[in-house]
C-alpha cells in the first residue's frame, strides 16, 4: 500500500506529514526501494537486473551495494561474472542469490525508504547477519521497513510492530516486547530459540512462513 | 508447512519460460532417421500412399501425351502424298496409318519427322513428296453430298472409297461443308476426351488417397509421439520435473510434435512427388523427342543455382523473423508477469522504450522476410519462365522444321510447366524441413534425457516384491535436500511399528511434509536409509511403493470427471467397493445427496464442492486403493468448525486399522496419536505422547500454548 500499488479502503497514509495520494505517483514510487517476497528477476544479465532502476550507476557505488547485498562472494561463481544471464540460458540462481540480487536492485536507486518484504527468507543465517549489519550503516538516517518472521532479523529494529489477523497487537523494541512474556512476540521468540537450541549443530535456519506475525521497524 | 518449496515455486521467479529457442536447424540425417522410424507401424499405409503417389504422378505425366495424340490424330490430320519408291523409310511400324490412293502413299506429318529440310526440298522438287498437305476423308457416308461438293471444287478428287482435298482449301470451306468432310474425326476426338477423363479421374482418386494416407500417417505418428513423450515425462522424477518449466514441456508435447507431423504431410510426400514429377516429365520429354529433352535438361543447372540462392536468403530471413518474434513474445510475457517490479521501480518509460526497440527489430525482420519473398520467389519464377520460354522457342523451331508435330509441341509445353513448377515452392518446403529438424532435435532431446528414480531391485527381482507389507517404517540418519546442500532434513531417525498412529508436528519449515514425500519415494535421500519392513525403500519397485504407501496431500486435487472416477482413479471398482470406501470416511451421505450421486461431474478443480467434501473424496480415494500405510498431510488453511468436525470423523475412518503418519498442523487432531514426533529445523526435537510432551514443557508445549491462544 505504501507505494500505492493498492489504496486503503479507509483511513490515510502519509509520509512526512503529506498524504501519499497528493504525491505524483512516479515520484512516490521512486522514493521506495522495494524488495518483494518473491524476487522476480528478468532474463537479462545480473548487472542489468541490479541496474534496472539506476542504469547510470557509478561503478564504485555498484561495488558497494553488491558488497552490502553480500553478492561480492558469489560473483566469482557466476560463469560470466556480472554479465551472466539470469535464467535457463545462463545460470539458475538459488533462492538466496535471487533475493540478494533483488536487494541490490532496490539499493541501487538509493531510495529514501527501503522496504524489505520477507526479503531474506532464503538467505542463510550467517549471511543474513552480515547483510543486516551492513544495512544498518548504509541506511543510517534513512527509513527502512523490514517484514519478517524471524526474530533474529528484527532484533536491531528501532520499533517492532506485531500483526495478527490484520490487527496491530504489540508495538515496541525487541527488549520491550520480550519483557511481556505472555505476549505473542515473546512466545514466538522462545519457540524460535528452542528450535535453534535443539539443533545447535546446524548453523543455518530454514525458511519460515507462518500466518500471523509480521513486524516492522522504522 | 506446505508442499515442498521446489514444487510450490511454480510461478516463474526468473522469466525462464520465455527464453527464445532456436526454431530452425539444418538437415540432420540422424534426426530424419529417428523421425522416419515412427513410420514403421504404418508401413502398409505408407506403401498405399506411395502407390497412390506413383499412380497420380503417372497419370499426370500421361495426360500431355494423350492430348498430343488427340491433336495429331483427330484434330490436325495433315497428310502428305509420297511416291511408293521413297515410302518405306516413312512407314509406321504397324503400317496402319498410311492410306494408299491411286499409287500414291499418304502419310501423317509426324511420320515425316527425321528428314532434313534439304532432303525434303530435293524430294519435293522431284515430285516424290507433296509440297503442301492434304486432307483425306472416306466418301461413305453421305456420298451424294460429298460428290456434289467435289463437283463444286475441282481440287477435290474422289478415288475409290477415299476423297482428297488440299488442306488449304479445307480451312477455307464454310463450316458446314468442312464438318461434312471431317464428320469421321469427331468420334475419334470423343474417344480421346473420354480417355483423358478416365486418366484424370484416376489422378483425382489417387491424389485423394495419397493426401488422405499421408495426413493419416502424420496424425497417427503425432499421436504416437505425443503418447510416448507424455509417458516419458510422467515417469521422470519430481526432482527433474521441478527443474523443467511447465510451458516448455507443453510446447514439446504440442507444437513441436505438430511441426514434426508436418514433416510427413507437407515435406516428405511433397519431396517425393516433386522429384518424381521432375524426373518423370524429363523422361517423357526424352521419349517424345530426345532433342527436346536435352534442351530442357540444359536449363536445369541455372534453375538450381537460382533456387539455391533463394533458399539461403529465405532461410536467413525466416530465422531472423522467428528470432525477433520469440524475442518480442518473451519480452511481453516477462514484463507482463513482472509488471509489479516495473511499476515499483517506476521503469514504465524505460521498459516501453526497450519494447519499442524489440518491436522495431521485429518490424525490420518482417519487412526483410517480405522482401525476400517478394524478390526471390519471382526471381525463381522468372528463371523458370525464361527456361521454359527458351525450351518452347527451341521446340517451336523443331516444329517449324517439321521435326515434331503440333501435338508434340503442345505436350512439350505442358510437360515443361510440370517440370518447373516444383522448383517454385522448394524454398518453402525447405523451411518446413528445417523447422521439423529443430523440433525433432528438441523432442528427441527430451526423450533422451532420462531422470527416473532408479530402482535398485537387488532384493526383489522385478515382480517378486511382496504384495502386502506390514507397515514397519524405519528412518535412520536420514539427510535430505531438495537442492544442493540446503538440508531440509538433518540426521533424522525414527521408527514406526505396524498399526501405529504417529503424528509429526513442528514449526513451519521443519521438514514435516518432506518426510511424507520421502516415504512415497517422490525424492531419493542423499544420506542415511529408509527401510520398509526391513528392506531399503529403493529396492521396491516404484509402483509398488506408491500402492503400499498412500500420501494424502494437503492440496486436494480432483480431476474433471465424475466422483466415481475420482475415487476409483483408474481402478475397476464395483459400486459396493466404492460405497464401502466412501462410507468409511463419511462421504457417502453427501455424495448421495448430489444430483447424480456418484456420477455427479466435478468441474475443474472440483469447485462445486466444499473444501471439506473435497477432502473426504480424497480420503475415499485413498481407502479405495487399499494402502498399507497412510500418510495424511493436514491442510493448513483455516477451516470452520463445521468442516473441522466433518473432517475429524473422516480422518478417524480413514486411519482405522492402518499404519499411519499424520503431518499435523492443528494439534487438536492428534491428541490420541500413539506417538508424537516434534521436528525443529530438520531435526527430531522431542517424541512422546501428548500428555508426556505437555509435561515436558518443551517445544510441543510452546506450540500448543501458541495455538490455544490463537483459538481464543
Amino acid at each position: 500500500m505504501l507505494p500505492r500499488m493498492l489504496d486503503p479502503g479507509e483511513g490515510h497514509i502519509s509520509i512526512g506529514g503529506t498524504d501519499i495520494c497528493s504525491f505524483r505517483l512516479d515520484r512516490l514510487r521512486a522514493a521506495f526501494g522495494m524488495v518483494p517476497q518473491e524476487s522476480f528477476l528478468f532474463s537479462d544479465s545480473i548487472r542489468a537486473n541490479i541496474l534496472f532502476a539506476a542504469p547510470n550507476l557509478d561503478p564504485a557505488r555498484f561495488e558497494e551495494i553488491t558488497r552490502i547485498a553480500g553478492l561480492d562472494r558469489d560473483v566469482s561463481l557466476f560463469p560470466h561474472g556480472w554479465d551472466t544471464i539470469v535464467g535457463e540460458r545462463g545460470i539458475t540462481l538459488s533462492g538466496g542469490q535471487k533475493q540478494r540480487i533483488a536487494l541490490a536492485r532496490a539499493l541501487a536507486a538509493n531510495p529514501p525508504i527501503l522496504l524489505l518484504d520477507d526479503a531474506l527468507s532464503a538467505v542463510d543465517g550467517e549471511t543474513e547477519e552480515r547483510i543486516l549489519s551492513a544495512l544498518l550503516t548504509e541506511r543510517k538516517g534513512k527509513t527502512t521497513l523490514v517484514v519478517s518472521h524471524r526474530i533474529s532479523t528484527l532484533r536491531n529494529a528501532d520499533q517492532i510492530i506485531v500483526l495478527d489477523g490484520g490487527r496491530i497487537i504489540q508495538k515496541g523494541t525487541h527488549e520491550e516486547l520480550l519483557a511481556d512474556s505472555e505476549g505473542f512476540y515473546a512466545k514466538i521468540a522462545v519457540l524460535q530459540q528452542l528450535e535453534q537450541e535443539s539443533c545447535a549443530s546446524c548453523g543455518d535456519a530454514s525458511s519460515s512462513e507462518d500466518p500471523g506475525e509480521e513486524a516492522a521497524g522504522g | 508447512m506446505r508442499v515442498p518449496a521446489r514444487i510450490r515455486e511454480r510461478r516463474p521467479q526468473v522469466a525462464e519460460f520465455f527464453d527464445s529457442e532456436p526454431v530452425t536447424k539444418g538437415y540432420d540425417s540422424e534426426i530424419t532417421g529417428r523421425i522416419l522410424a515412427y513410420l514403421k507401424p504404418y508401413r502398409i499405409f505408407a506403401l498405399i500412399a506411395l502407390i497412390a503417389l506413383s499412380v497420380s504422378t503417372a497419370g499426370e505425366l500421361v495426360s500431355p501425351t494423350l492430348i498430343r495424340q488427340a491433336v495429331d490424330d483427330a484434330l490436325v490430320r495433315e497428310w502428305y502424298g509420297l511416291d511408293p519408291s521413297v515410302a518405306p523409310r516413312f512407314l509406321s511400324k504397324h503400317g496402319s496409318r498410311e492410306i494408299v490412293i491411286s499409287n500414291r502413299i499418304y502419310v501423317r506429318t509426324s511420320q515425316l519427322a527425321g528428314i532434313t529440310a534439304k532432303e525434303r526440298a530435293a524430294m519435293e522438287k522431284e515430285g516424290l513428296l507433296d509440297a503442301s498437305p492434304s486432307y483425306i476423308f472416306p466418301i461413305e457416308p453421305d456420298r451424294d453430298k460429298k460428290e456434289t461438293l467435289a463437283l463444286r471444287y475441282p481440287q477435290i478428287t474422289l478415288s475409290g472409297e477415299w476423297g482428297i482435298i488440299p488442306y488449304s482449301l479445307l480451312t477455307s470451306l464454310s463450316p458446314d461443308d468442312a464438318y461434312l468432310l471431317r464428320s469421321q474425326d469427331s468420334p475419334v476426338l470423343g474417344h480421346y476426351a473420354l480417355l483423358l477423363l478416365l486418366v484424370l479421374s484416376v489422378v483425382l482418386v489417387s491424389t485423394f488417397a495419397m493426401t488422405w494416407y499421408t495426413n493419416h500417417i502424420g496424425t497417427l505418428i503425432m499421436k504416437d509421439m505425443r503418447l510416448q513423450l507424455y509417458r516419458h515425462v510422467i515417469e521422470q522424477s519430481l526432482a527433474y520435473l521441478s527443474r523443467q518449466p511447465v510451458g516448455r514441456l507443453v510446447t514439446r508435447l504440442t507444437s513441436d510434435i505438430e511441426v514434426i507431423s508436418q514433416f510427413f504431410t507437407d515435406v516428405l510426400s511433397a519431396f517425393i512427388k516433386d522429384a518424381t514429377i521432375m524426373l518423370g516429365s524429363l523422361a517423357v520429354l526424352f521419349v517424345l523427342n530426345w532433342k527436346l529433352g536435352l534442351v530442357v535438361f540444359a536449363t536445369v543447372p541455372f534453375i538450381f543455382v537460382a533456387a539455391a540462392i533463394a533458399r539461403v536468403k529465405a532461410r536467413d530471413a525466416f530465422r531472423n523473423q522467428r528470432y525477433w518474434t520469440s524475442k518480442v513474445n518473451s519480452f511481453l510475457s516477462e514484463h507482463i508477469s513482472g509488471i509489479d517490479i516495473v511499476k515499483l521501480f517506476v521503469q514504465e518509460k524505460h521498459v516501453s522504450e526497450k519494447f519499442r526497440e524489440n518491436n522495431q527489430n521485429l518490424l525490420k525482420a518482417n519487412i526483410a522476410e517480405m522482401y525476400v519473398y517478394a524478390t526471390f520467389r519471382p526471381f525463381v519464377d522468372f528463371m523458370s519462365t525464361i527456361a521454359s520460354a527458351l525450351a518452347i522457342f527451341f521446340g517451336a523451331i523443331l516444329f517449324l522444321r517439321l521435326d515434331i508435330s503440333i501435338g508434340t509441341l503442345i505436350a512439350f509445353i505442358n510437360l515443361i510447366s510440370m517440370f518447373y513448377s516444383p522448383i517454385k515452392d522448394l524454398s518453402e518446403k525447405y523451411i518446413l524441413l528445417q523447422s521439423a529438424m529443430a523440433s525433432g532435435e528438441r523432442v528427441f532431446g527430451l526423450l533422451d534425457s532420462d531422470d527416473r528414480l532408479p530402482d535398485q531391485l537387488s532384493v526383489f527381482a522385478d515382480k517378486s516384491a511382496p504384495s502386502v507389507i506390514r507397515g514397519h517404517i524405519e528412518l535412520s540418519n536420514v539427510w535430505f535436500a531438495y537442492k544442493n546442500e540446503e538440508w531440509v532434513l538433518k540426521n533424522i531417525s525414527l521408527s514406526v511399528k505396524p498399526g501405529e498412529k504417529i503424528a509429526i508436528v513442528g514449526y513451519t519449515g521443519a521438514g514435516k511434509s518432506t518426510i511424507a514425500s520421502l516415504l512415497a519415494r517422490f525424492w531419493d535421500i542423499q544420506k542415511g536409509t529408509i527401510l520398509i519392513d526391513g528392506v531399503p525403500i529403493g529396492q521396491y519397485p516404484l509402483k509398488r511403493i506408491r500402492k503400499f504407501i498412500q500420501p494424502v496431500p494437503q492440496d486436494v486435487f480432483l480431476f474433471q470427471g465424475s466422483i466415481r472416477e475420482n475415487i476409483a482413479l483408474g481402478l475397476d471398482l464395483s459400486q459396493e467397493q466404492l460405497e464401502t470406501a466412501a462410507k468409511a470416511v463419511y462421504a457417502h451421505d453427501f455424495i448421495m445427496a448430489l444430483p447424480h450421486g456418484y456420477d455427479t461431474l466435478l468441474s475443474e478443480g472440483g469447485l462445486n464442492l466444499s473444501l471439506g467434501q473435497r477432502q473426504l473424496i480424497s480420503f475415499a480415494r485413498v481407502l479405495a486403493h487399499e494402502p498399507s500405510i497412510i500418510i495424511l498431510d493436514e491442510a493448513t488453511s483455516s477451516i470452520d468448525t463445521e468442516t473441522e468436525k466433518l473432517l475429524q470423523k473422516g480422518i478417524e475412518g480413514l486411519l482405522k486399522g492402518h499404519t499411519s503418519i499424520v503431518i499435523a498442523h492443528r494439534l487438536s487432531t492428534i491428541r490420541d496419536a500413539d506417538r508424537i514426533i516434534v521436528l525443529g529445523q530438520g531435526h527430531v526435537v522431542e517424541t512422546g505422547t501428548h500428555s508426556e510432551l505437555i509435561e515436558r514443557r518443551g517445544l510441543y508445549w510452546n506450540l500448543y500454548r501458541l495455538q490455544n491462544r490463537e483459538m481464543e
